[in-house]
């Protein structure tokens, strides 16, 4: 069958979130991950996973958390990934980086992504650390040091492009390939501390132009990876954003799971949901814990891949509406995140009413 | 980037497109790019081989990597600008 695009092309990756534990407590953070949280995947699980997904046709494993370098079998786990001839790549806040630890990253991965929030006093503020950004810069150098090839993650909000070229200047300066801008979306910590902090639909039409302004200004020191859909784009292919009408039944599930969907996501507590963290449970994919992950996988494509693609596709109907939006950039995975637990939501509320209704019948 | 009119937004926005496309969008803390370009200045030229053997180590199936070392200080060799291209095969 003809894969599906889905929004990362020929990039099929698996994120993997071995652990929520983490030497900081960011506001923005996603995962809610913290000091306190002390949940994790074995190394002897995660590995045994990859092997089941890479003969699914996933070709890339980012490791995030929870802090990746509080995981004690880091190196082994990153061993494994590249003996499968993945692609890996470490998301860190690179404040416990040693010399020992980068020589690690640079023998085991292909790209060590750095968070970066802005400068010095925005990036301390956003991460709950007056040492965070010194720390950071640290960390940076002894990547550099080791030849690390090395990236920086900025998390745009409503209130922090204007820092975005101070940050971009700092990327190329430190020796950055890559500056990688993801607006904030309200999950985990963030839609208790960073309430209305997303950034809207007018935000992202103004970081695009922002971006593609420093993006020619750096052009050949920095590539600057802007992390919105296009709705231009998605308008002529909407396969990107897997807005496409199921295939035969009997083709769905002769086919590899990542030509169907990618990226998915392992959760701290094995869950594995498609495209985002806490993606609702209506549509998951598999769970480690539990045995016979192809079979699970198998399941999947039978029975909850139709509704997956009937997910995206009201999603991309909505967004193709004249007066959805204003300026053609949206968060697509946020889009489909809130989608999720909106039908999950409708699911269960059907089945909660139906019964009552049942019995009214029958009175 | 000062305020700026609607209009004139979606002015910007046209003219961005013509040099800036989004070809595919990430996750946070999924990053990947086709191409990595650094510049490295060695003052401690005793590290110089070390670093290029390292950076070599990378060259693979997996990876493309082209390295450039320019040398600067005469006669006297004190330090070096190494350049590098890492470009990274999709399979």
């Amino acid at each position: 069958m003809a894969q599906v695009a889905g929004p990362t092309c020929g990039y099929r990756v698996v994120q993997l979130h071995p652990l929520l534990r983490c030497n900081l407590r960011c506001r923005h953070c996603y995962s809610t991950s913290s000091p306190a949280q002390h949940r994790s995947l074995s190394l002897e699980k995660l590995s045994a996973t990859l092997d089941v997904l890479r003969a699914e046709g996933f070709n890339a494993a980012s490791i995030s958390g929870g802090e990746p370098l509080l995981y004690p079998e880091l190196p082994e786990l990153l061993q494994h990934i590249r003996e499968l001839d993945m692609i890996a790549t470490v998301t860190t806040n690179a404040m416990l980086l040693d010399d020992k630890r980068a020589a690690m990253l640079q023998r085991e991965t292909n790209l060590v992504a750095v968070s970066l929030d802005g400068q010095p006093e925005s990036h301390n503020r956003v991460r709950s650390h007056p040492l965070a950004f010194e720390r950071m810069v640290k960390g940076v150098a002894r990547l550099k040091a080791a030849g690390v090839p090395f990236g920086f993650i900025f998390t745009l909000t409503l209130h922090n492009l204007h820092e975005l070229a101070w940050v971009a200047d700092f990327a190329v300066a430190q020796g950055a390939g890559l500056l990688q801008v993801h607006p904030l979306e309200e999950v985990g910590r963030a839609a208790s501390e960073l309430i209305g902090s997303a950034p809207d639909n007018l935000e992202l039409a103004r970081a695009f132009v922002e971006v593609a302004r420093l993006q020619k200004q750096y052009v050949g020191s920095l590539t600057i990876q802007y992390d919105v859909a296009d709705l231009v784009r998605l308008r002529t292919a909407p396969e990107r954003g897997y807005a496409v009408e199921p295939a035969a039944a009997n083709e769905t599930s002769a086919a590899q799971l990542a030509d169907l969907i990618a990226p998915i996501v392992v959760e701290a507590d094995g869950t594995i949901v498609p495209l985002q963290y806490n993606f609702s449970r209506t549509y998951q994919i598999g769970d480690i814990n539990a045995d016979a992950l192809p079979e699970q996988f198998q399941g999947w494509k039978e029975r909850s891949y139709p509704k997956f693609l009937e997910l995206c596709r009201g999603v991309y109907d909505r967004l193709m509406q004249p007066a959805a939006t204003e300026f053609p950039f949206v968060n697509w995975y946020s889009e489909v995140l809130t989608a999720s637990h909106s039908s999950s939501r409708s699911t269960q509320l059907a089945s909660d009413v139906a019964p009552k209704l049942g019995e009214e019948i029958v009175t | 980037m000062g305020p700026m009119s609607r209009d004139v937004l979606h002015q910007n926005i046209n003219v961005a497109r013509e040099s800036y496309e989004i070809e595919r969008w990430w996750k946070y803390g999924q990053p990947a790019i086709d191409r990595i370009s650094a510049v490295i200045n060695v003052s401690n030229t005793g590290h110089l081989g070390a670093i290029v053997e390292g950076l070599s180590r990378l060259h693979g199936e997996n990876l493309q990597v082209n390295i450039g070392v320019l040398t600067h200080g005469v006669p006297v060799f004190d330090g070096a600008r190494v350049e590098i291209n890492i470009d990274q095969k999709v399979r």
